[in-house]
């Protein structure tokens, strides 16, 4: 969890990702940050992110992105 | 029949949630489809095979991709666990062959039928300067009213089948509403089926505050249509078809008031569309969300005509960037130029393909191309300067959050969206490049001296009346960008003071309205893309 | 029930205020500065035309107003004749035009241009009509323009006499496609059939002309855009059934030496400009004076302001060629 938080910040500095819920909602993520993020998680935790899992649900908020994460490391 | 029109406001409507409202509720759909039919054939006739058609193409489509699924799924419960993700890439490439065949057969139609003329006269054209001695007979095709509305639905509709993040439906009655629901048939906005196609189908009441609520947000859309947009039509024609004749200063107003009369219309289309939708009790996406206070042209986008950004997005950008191919490049590319630049190859070859296909969408010319391919610049450089920006700001010790700094970049994007829109409404690129460098090299405010910008179809008073609604549009837009609900606060006032609001509503739009003999009847502008 | 009420008392007071507001923004005259429109004004000079003095009415749609010039018969015959035609008149206003005629005007003859026959009268129109009627602020609402203080306790009154007498001089000159031209008038069998509603009021207008002593018939000015011969024959037909006379000019496009390189308006050819509507009126003109007992009034001092309105007339014309060149 720590280290999504540091990948975030290095992606776009200046939110509060610990309590933030609407990341996509309020456009702090846009979709070509969201390239870039799907590229640094699958490097970073050795995961495929499928097309099918962007959707604003699994992206608005740090822990809903843990708990995607998770779920595919599972899957694997 | 115009959703603005007499026939439209006095006599279908009216009589459709008439029929609505005494029919029990289990045959609410009927009334609402044929309501939807009546209106599609009030319009394009026989063409309503076209969207019939459809309708049948995706229905079944649907069902074999589903049928697909289930098939895989019962052969997955007994397969071993190594054969497993042969049978689901098996499957998978099946389903994909399936859905490939039911979106290029819906955007086959609607490629021949919207571009056939363009690129034939394109060829032609070509064909003219080599010099070779033959033409193409270009077939005059008919276009059926809103195909590249629903056209985009039923794609999306199709993609969610096979992404398995809806059912196929059964149902070729709620399908068919869910394509042709008339307040949205002609300008969108562009629905997914999890959005609407239940809501369509349940039939709810009509209740006296939705009716309200609706109503009121009709009128909201009459006062941006009827007095703001449509009076500056006839300026806006003048300006754009005889610029020639004019200087800068001319060009700089016909710029900036035709962005003024496209979000307008369009918007105030919305809130008649997104209205007329609430009184039936149906929630549909919303459209605009004050879209010039906007600090970048990526959000711009996310604010202007979201649900057609938000289809491109989900259908174009997403699976094109996350391909095979796209997602190899990115990791390659992360290694050689790093974190930042990496991923932003892909994206921008996705990117291109979006903004392409956007342009390529708004109509079969080379201005809606021109248009398209400005915003792909100004997104990409947008984010190819932003290292740049971020850190000559951090040098300058400027403060990124404070309001000027916010001010100024959204004084920025309306600026660069304005050029935008220009092009957009130009006759030719040229000439739109002809009305820009107008304003560098023959600028002059002498026009508004000599009274010569009265003599262009508006009168100082109708200046006066767009200066004044604007004006209330704009206040309302930053109550509503603050989260204040305008019409919950109409609603809590006392009965003089709200029904004094209505009275004002109402004549404002009947005295003021650009409507009757003096006018010419405009087309509605988003109807023909 | 306290809703129904409340609903109620709304829309009523919502109509009060819109026949306040009708009552200020209903031009007060029939003059241009009032605020009349000039598509508007064509009409109102049958109202302030002194009395008894018109000897032809002419009604229809634009088709009448494009074709018939009262001031060139003037000049040519000396009788006098007013056009009462609006643009899309049905035939359900042209009998309340006619009426409004009567008041005043005891014409010999009354002549209806048939295309408005197959104008069918649509409920938008019907409401429209009605509106029109009661509540003239929605017709006049850019009124709010100019409104002047009069406009506030002054009650409507016509007293301008109106140029040209209806007819609507126009030199927009468009070749007409010949497409459209060639062989729009190909003879058939077929009749195309006049709406039950438009022969109801048909026998009205003919019943009102016999009533007031005045013969009646019908015509049709050359539009390739707006006749064919499936409705010459449906006309036809009824005229014969209920004894009217009827010219069709359609018929008669060689005779007249249409050119329509030079006589239309529109590419389609719907309307004929001055040049057309002169030719259609020269024959018009001597089938009206051989046929029936039409007086000459030119010598007449009591009709000196028609020799006026003839000289305007000519004026306008000569400053359109100037224009032109």
């Amino acid at each position: 969890m720590e280290r999504l938080i540091e990948i975030l910040e290095e992606i776009e500095d200046g939110v509060d990702y610990e309590n933030c819920t609407t990341l996509i909602d309020e456009h702090y993520l846009d979709s070509l940050a969201i390239i870039s993020l799907v590229a640094e998680l699958e490097d970073e935790f050795d995961i495929v992110i499928p097309t099918v899992e962007i959707i604003p649900d699994n992206f608005n908020s740090a822990k809903a992105m843990w708990e995607m994460i998770t779920r595919l490391q599972e899957e694997g | 029949m115009t959703y603005f029109g007499v026939a439209y406001l006095f006599m279908f409507l009216p009589l459709t949630l008439i029929a609505y409202s005494i029919v029990p509720q289990k045959h609410r759909w009927k009334v609402l489809l044929l309501a939807s039919y009546a209106f599609f054939w009030s319009i394009s006739k026989k063409l309503i095979v076209y969207v019939i058609g459809s309708t049948f193409l995706i229905h079944y489509i649907g069902i074999w991709l589903e049928l697909l699924q289930n098939e895989r799924n019962g052969i997955l419960k007994e397969a071993e666990k190594e054969q497993k993700k042969k049978i689901r890439a098996e499957y998978l490439k099946k389903q994909r062959r399936v859905l490939t065949f039911g979106v290029l057969v819906n955007i086959g139609i609607l490629l021949v039928v919207k571009y056939i003329g363009f690129i034939g006269g394109n060829v032609n054209s070509l064909l003219q300067t080599l010099k070779i001695p033959f033409k193409l007979q270009i077939p005059k095709i008919l276009m059926p009213i809103g195909i590249s509305f629903y056209t985009l639905q039923a794609v999306s509709y199709l993609v969610d089948i096979y992404h398995e993040k809806i059912k196929a439906d059964k149902n070729i009655a709620r399908l068919s509403l869910y394509l042709t629901f008339f307040p949205q048939i002609m300008e969108g906005p562009i629905c997914r089926y999890s959005e609407t196609a239940m809501q369509l189908w349940e039939g709810n009441k009509i209740t006296y505050a939705n009716l309200k609520s609706g109503l009121l947000r009709i009128s909201y859309g009459m006062i941006k249509k009827m007095i703001i947009a449509d009076r500056l039509n006839r300026f806006i024609g003048e300006i754009y078809r005889n610029y020639a004749k004019y200087d800068g200063g001319i060009m700089v107003a016909g710029m900036v008031l035709y962005t003024l009369q496209l979000y307008m219309d369009f918007s105030g289309t919305m809130d008649m569309v997104i209205g007329t939708s609430e009184i039936f009790g149906i929630k549909l996406p919303e459209n605009f969300k004050q879209p010039f206070f906007s600090k970048n042209i990526s959000e711009f986008w996310t604010r202007w005509h979201i649900t057609l950004g938000a289809f491109f997005r989900d259908y174009i950008f997403y699976p094109l960037s996350l391909s095979e191919p796209l997602k190899k490049l990115t990791t390659n590319a992360r290694k050689k130029i790093g974190k930042y630049y990496g991923p932003l190859i892909a994206s921008a070859i996705a990117l291109f393909c979006v903004w392409f296909c956007n342009g390529l969408w708004h109509g079969a010319a080379w201005t809606f191309i021109f248009f398209g391919m400005y915003h792909f610049v100004l997104i990409l450089s947008g984010k190819i300067f932003e290292p740049a920006v971020l850190w000559i700001s951090a040098k300058l010790h400027i403060n990124r959050e404070k309001a000027w700094y916010k001010g100024l970049q959204i004084i920025k994007t309306t600026l660069l969206v304005f050029v935008g829109e220009l092009f957009f409404r130009a006759t030719t690129v040229t000439s739109g490049f002809e009305m820009l460098g107008k304003m560098f090299t023959n600028f002059s405010l002498n026009s508004f001296k000599d009274g010569t910008i009265l003599k262009l179809g508006m009168d100082v008073q109708d200046f006066i009346i767009i200066a004044i609604f604007t004006i209330l549009v704009f206040v309302i837009s930053i109550m509503h960008e603050k989260d204040i609900s305008v019409r919950e606060k109409i609603s809590k006032k006392n009965i003089v003071i709200r029904w004094t609001i209505y009275y004002l509503i109402i004549f404002a739009i009947l005295l003021f309205g650009a409507y009757g003999i003096n006018y010419e009847a405009v087309q509605p502008m988003y109807a023909n893309f | 029930m306290k809703r129904t009420i409340k609903c109620i008392v709304f829309v009523g007071i919502f109509f009060i205020i819109l026949a306040l507001l009708s009552k200020i923004f209903v031009p007060k005259n029939n003059t241009l500065e009032a605020g009349i429109g000039k598509r508007k004004q064509l009409v109102t000079g049958i109202y302030t035309e002194p009395e008894n003095t018109i000897d032809v009415i002419v009604l229809g749609d634009s088709e009448s107003y494009n074709s018939y010039i009262p001031l060139e018969l003037w000049n040519q015959y000396g009788f006098t004749s007013y056009v009462c035609g609006t643009p899309a008149q049905r035939i359900s206003n042209s009998y309340y035009y006619l009426n409004v005629a009567f008041k005043r005007q005891k014409p010999k003859i009354v002549i209806l241009e048939a295309n408005a026959l197959y104008t069918k009268n649509g409920y938008v129109r019907h409401l429209k009509e009605y509106v029109d009627k009661y509540f003239p602020v929605l017709e006049f609402h850019d009124r709010w323009k100019n409104l002047t203080k009069e406009d506030f306790y002054k009650t409507p009154e016509y007293t301008e006499i109106v140029n040209d007498k209806g007819y609507r001089f126009s030199t927009k000159t468009n070749k007409v496609k010949k497409s459209k031209r060639d062989n729009f008038m190909k003879e058939n069998e077929v009749s195309k059939k006049v709406p039950s509603d438009n022969i109801k009021h048909l026998k009205e207008i003919k019943d009102l002309c016999k009533k007031n002593d005045a013969k009646f018939m019908l015509y049709n000015s050359p539009s390739p855009a707006n006749w064919n011969y499936d409705k010459h024959n449906g006309i036809e037909k009824i005229a014969k059934k209920l004894g009217i006379e009827y010219i069709d000019l359609n018929l008669k496009v060689d005779e007249l030496k249409i050119n329509w390189k030079k006589d239309c308006q529109e590419k389609r050819g719907e309307h004929l400009n001055y040049t057309g509507a002169l030719k259609v009126t020269s024959y018009l003109g001597e089938y009206l004076k051989n046929n029936n007992d039409l007086p000459d009034h030119r010598e007449d001092k009591s009709f000196e302001a028609w020799n006026e309105a003839y000289n305007n007339f000519q004026k306008e014309i000569e400053e359109s060629k100037k224009a032109d060149v």
